[in-house]
């Protein structure tokens, strides 16, 4: 299913969440109303993820920095609004700027960043994220 | 309704800009679900918010994510430390800093935690560093740690502990696994018996060679019928 080979994954430190997994990580959420954000978003596992369980893709977001991964999380999730899908980096104020314009400045996150830089990539959400 | 972020990433990475302060819930995940990748850190899955709710410290962020069984043991070295910590040798080395000594400096391999590998039993990277006191077996040293102990019985008893057992089967081994000791932090000592070494060897039992049992007795804790550490 996937279209990068493993060491282009293992170059851009990405490992994609597991069906199970992602799953699990949806079920976190109290209500699936209103609009979800990827910023991180890899091949798009967790956004199919919510789409399982019932958040129409209107309502799904992405970002992915690496522009192969980008073009192939277009390309493996055709129902998801091109609009929706950002190619910035995560840690730029300017993503979550443009990413507040898009959603209406209304959003939940999920996310599984590259390992290594996980946790500044968490920071910089939890800063721009709609109160 | 307060906008969530439900993260999967290392436990590790809470460290960075306080984020633990931001976490509701977290808890450790099986890496082994990951079919195309070996994850030799700790993942967990944590519900964050905007807001700091301060429900935890990094310490016990690290704590939740670590294995269950052993959680008795984790409690009592937090709550009896004694500043036997985890220090990191960055260098690319050859051979031993020379301010590190034979006697007092206990050296193994960061991969003695998830990234596999290891240093336990006789087979161990340090063991002729630290029980015979011979020459290093070296091109490992850049990424090792080693561990200060004030004297010379207290290091070596530690050492006779550590090499006790096999790889997977010790205490030091298990306790060891479930914690990210690759990142060198003083705060994953918390893995380390916090003891005082130089006494450990009286222990009735450390004179059976019954090591381990020796360490948990010493904290007051052993080892139930299922592995799992308990209080006595």
């Amino acid at each position: 299913m996937l279209n990068l080979t493993k060491e282009k994954r293992r170059s851009l430190g990405s490992f994609y969440t597991p069906d199970s997994l992602a799953d699990k990580m949806v079920s976190r959420f109290e209500s699936l109303d209103g609009n979800f954000v990827d910023f991180t978003a890899g091949d798009g596992s967790l956004l199919r993820a919510l789409n399982r369980a019932g958040v129409d893709w209107s309502r799904l977001y992405a970002n992915e920095l690496d522009k192969d991964s980008y073009e192939n999380l277009l390309k493996m999730n055709p129902d998801l609004p091109r609009d929706h899908v950002l190619n910035m980096d995560a840690l730029d104020d300017d993503c979550h700027k443009k990413m507040l314009e898009i959603t209406g400045g209304q959003y939940q996150v999920i996310l599984n960043p590259p390992f290594h830089i996980g946790g500044k990539i968490v920071a910089k959400i939890l800063e721009w994220m709609p109160e | 309704m307060m906008n969530k972020c439900v993260v999967l990433m290392p436990a590790s990475q809470y460290r960075i800009k306080s984020l633990y302060e931001h976490v509701g819930i977290i808890e450790g995940v099986d890496s082994r679900v990951f079919t195309d990748a070996i994850i030799v850190c700790n993942l967990s899955l944590a519900e964050c918010y905007k807001e700091r709710l301060n429900k935890y410290t990094y310490q016990s962020i690290m704590l939740a994510c670590s294995g269950k069984e052993y959680h008795e043991y984790y409690k009592w070295n937090i709550e009896h430390n004694r500043n036997i910590v985890i220090i990191g040798i960055d260098n690319k080395l050859s051979k031993a800093p020379e301010y590190l000594s034979t006697d007092l400096d206990f050296i193994e391999i960061r991969r003695c935690g998830k990234c596999g590998g290891g240093g336990y039993g006789i087979g161990g990277y340090g063991y002729r560093w630290n029980v015979t006191k011979t020459d290093l077996d070296n091109g490992w040293l850049h990424s090792a740690f080693y561990i200060h102990f004030d004297t010379k019985v207290s290091k070596d008893n530690f050492a006779k502990w550590w090499y006790s057992g096999k790889k997977g089967e010790s205490l030091a081994s298990k306790a060891l696994i479930e914690t990210p000791i690759s990142t060198c932090s003083s705060i994953v000592s918390y893995a380390i018996p916090q003891l005082d070494w130089e006494n450990t060897s009286n222990n009735p039992l450390w004179k059976e060679g019954k090591y381990d049992e020796a360490v948990l007795s010493e904290m007051g804790l052993k080892f139930d019928e299922n592995g799992v550490i308990v209080k006595c």
